[in-house]
Parts: structure tokens; sequence; C-alpha cells
């Protein structure tokens, strides 16, 4: 149920772009990595749901998955992982960093190239 | 259409909460570990006993979250703890920075060595969400099986130390230990572990020497 938290982070960055340019946002893709403890079907669904109280009425909000990317230390060999096992593909070792899969990102949005119609303000008070 | 690149993490405003929390507490030395588990592996067990056993010897303070409820901080305040914070999440699964900020208010980090956070039972949600810690502690007990690293990658990949706890039990249950270190390790080549029994007091002595090593790197001012 965080995906609900984090939707509303989410929608606030949006408006919070949207605002800054006075454009209508149209389209936002959101990278979620397969690590990020993020379900993308229930953000998705927390993003809709939410959407029209936070001023963001017609936008469409699209997920794409990022695998895990490791690196090893040891012999510099670059890896996915698909399960749990996170040593290096290459030599076995278990010095190795993550580069990417655990991020929650608003990445893009696309903006209608005509000015946002109502006030630049976002039009919701933050109760939280 | 203008196609816009934002890259802004969705976390950005609980990271930013949770550095000034890590930063006000490093300035006075503060230890502060965020202890996570599944529901019933003894989180709150293993503080009342750590409090117990270590008051004498180290200013220790908690902050406890639960779902509902205060009753694992009322364990704590009559185990001794110096300040109990509680932290009733009304439902949320996990604590986030802007929680721990309102806690930590009502304390005074310079009276203070080791700050002990306990998190909502839930081997999902809090993982990702920083609290401001040194590090994360992950307690695992014996009655869960021994697979959970590997079911539970991210919380054990943030962790830094797997305390398996209720080994007065380990004979009645189908858990390897070799096993679950390996399966930890493969998670998190850097993962340390301990085995504990709240109950019997096996193997809390070692629990405490890794928290004594833990605040004197830290009060040193020494990487972990």
């Amino acid at each position: 149920m965080h995906e609900f938290d984090l939707a509303r982070s989410i929608l606030d960055i949006v408006n919070q772009e949207a605002s800054s340019r006075g454009l209508q946002p149209m389209a936002v893709e959101i990278t979620v990595g397969r690590m990020s403890d993020v379900v993308p079907e229930a953000l998705s669904f927390a993003l809709d749901t939410q959407a029209a109280e936070r001023g963001l009425v017609g936008v469409t909000f699209n997920m794409c998955p990022v695998p895990v990317t490791m690196l090893c230390r040891r012999c510099g060999h670059e890896y996915e992982v698909a399960d749990s096992d996170f040593t290096c593909s290459g030599c076995r070792s278990t010095d190795v960093e993550m580069i990417s899969g655990d991020e929650l990102e608003v990445a893009t949005i696309e903006f209608e190239d005509r000015p946002c119609e109502t006030s630049q303000e976002t039009p919701y008070e933050d109760t939280v | 259409m203008t196609k816009v690149t934002v890259n802004k993490s969705a976390r950005q405003e609980n990271d930013e909460l949770a550095a000034v929390i890590r930063q006000r507490l490093a300035e006075h030395g503060v230890l502060t570990l965020n202890l996570v588990s599944s529901p019933g592996s003894g989180k709150t067990s293993l503080l009342e006993r750590t409090v117990r056993d270590l008051s004498g010897e180290l200013r220790l303070a908690t902050i406890v979250g639960d779902v509902q409820t205060e009753r694992d901080a009322e364990r704590l305040r009559e185990a001794g703890a110096l300040l109990v914070q509680p932290i009733t999440t009304g439902g949320l699964c996990h604590l986030d920075a802007r929680m721990v900020t309102a806690a930590l208010e009502r304390l005074d980090p310079e009276s203070l060595d080791i700050l002990l956070i306990e998190n909502v039972g839930n081997l999902v949600c809090p993982s990702s969400y920083d609290l401001g810690e040194d590090m994360k502690v992950v307690i695992i007990s014996v009655t869960e099986g021994d697979d959970k690293p590997l079911k539970y990658p991210g919380m054990f990949r943030r962790s830094s130390l797997m305390v398996i706890n209720k080994t007065d039990l380990l004979d009645h249950c189908d858990f390897e230990m070799d096993a679950v270190v390996t399966n930890a390790r493969k998670v998190n080549g850097n993962i340390e572990s301990l085995a504990v029994s709240c109950r019997s007091g096996e193997g809390l002595d070692s629990w405490y020497d890794w928290l004594r090593t833990q605040h004197e790197r830290k009060r040193r001012k020494e990487p972990a």
C-alpha cells in the first residue's frame, strides 16, 4: 500500500514541473526498478485514482520497468539479475554494486504546446 | 507536444528529510539503527533485552513504530529505555523520515549514545524508506524459514547485519543456519550475521559487542 504514498509524491513532482512551465502535462514516464519494492500495476492504479484530485485530468502515466544491473568490482563484469542471486555471474564474487534497478523516478513529462488554462498554482492544499 | 527529461526521484522528499536527521544525529555521535523484520520475529524482545542489559552502560532511546496500539512502546518503557517515542502509523505499512523527524522533536540527541528505531513488521515497504539511520539491522527468526533472504532480497540487500533470533527453537524447525547465511550473502555479500535467542540469552553478548563496536566507531566518526 505504500504505492499510494509514492503516487502522491509523483503527482507533486508533475504538478511542480507543470506549474513552473505553465504548460499542461499529457503523459508521464515513470521508471520503476525491479528492486524498488514497487509493483508497477499497483502504482499505476494509485496514480490513476489520485490524479484527478491533484488537478491532473487526462494525464497518462506509463510505467517503464528497469531490470537490476550489477557491476562486479573484482572482474568488471556487468550483468543483469533476474532472481535473488546478486553474485557476479562471471567470477562468483560477492563484491558487487548495483548500477540500476532500485530507482523510482519521474523520467520524462510530455507537455501540450499550449499554456495551461488554469492558474499556475498547484490546485490543492497539502494537508499532510 | 514537448517532451522534457525530469529524472526526479519519488523518494526525494523523504531522502532530504532523512539526510537532515542523519546529520543532526551524527553531530552528537549517536549511533542510529533501523530495525526491520517480518511481524513476530522478535524485534521488540531484542530491544527489551538490549535496553535491560545495556542501560547501565549506554544511553539508549527507542522510536517504536506500530500499526495500532502502543504495546511495544509500553514493554520498552518497562524495560527502562531512556526515552520511548511511539509512532502509531494507523495502518501505514512502514515508517518514513517525516514520522521520525516528528518523533525526534522530543528527543535530545546530546543525551544519547544509541537510537534504536523499531520499524513496522514488514519485509517489503520499510526497506526503501531511508529514516536517516546509519544502518539497517534485519531480524529473522528460525521459525520463518532459511530462504527469507531470497524471498525478500530488497530488505536483506539494504541491511548491514542479520540477527537470527529464536535459536532456542532450532531443534524444532527445519531451519539450516548455514543455508540462511549463504542465502543472505547471495543477496548481499557484505552482510554480517549473528545468532541469538532473546529467550535463553544465548548469543546476546555478540550482539552487544557489535553494538559497542559500532557505537565507538560512530563516536570517533569512523566509517562503519
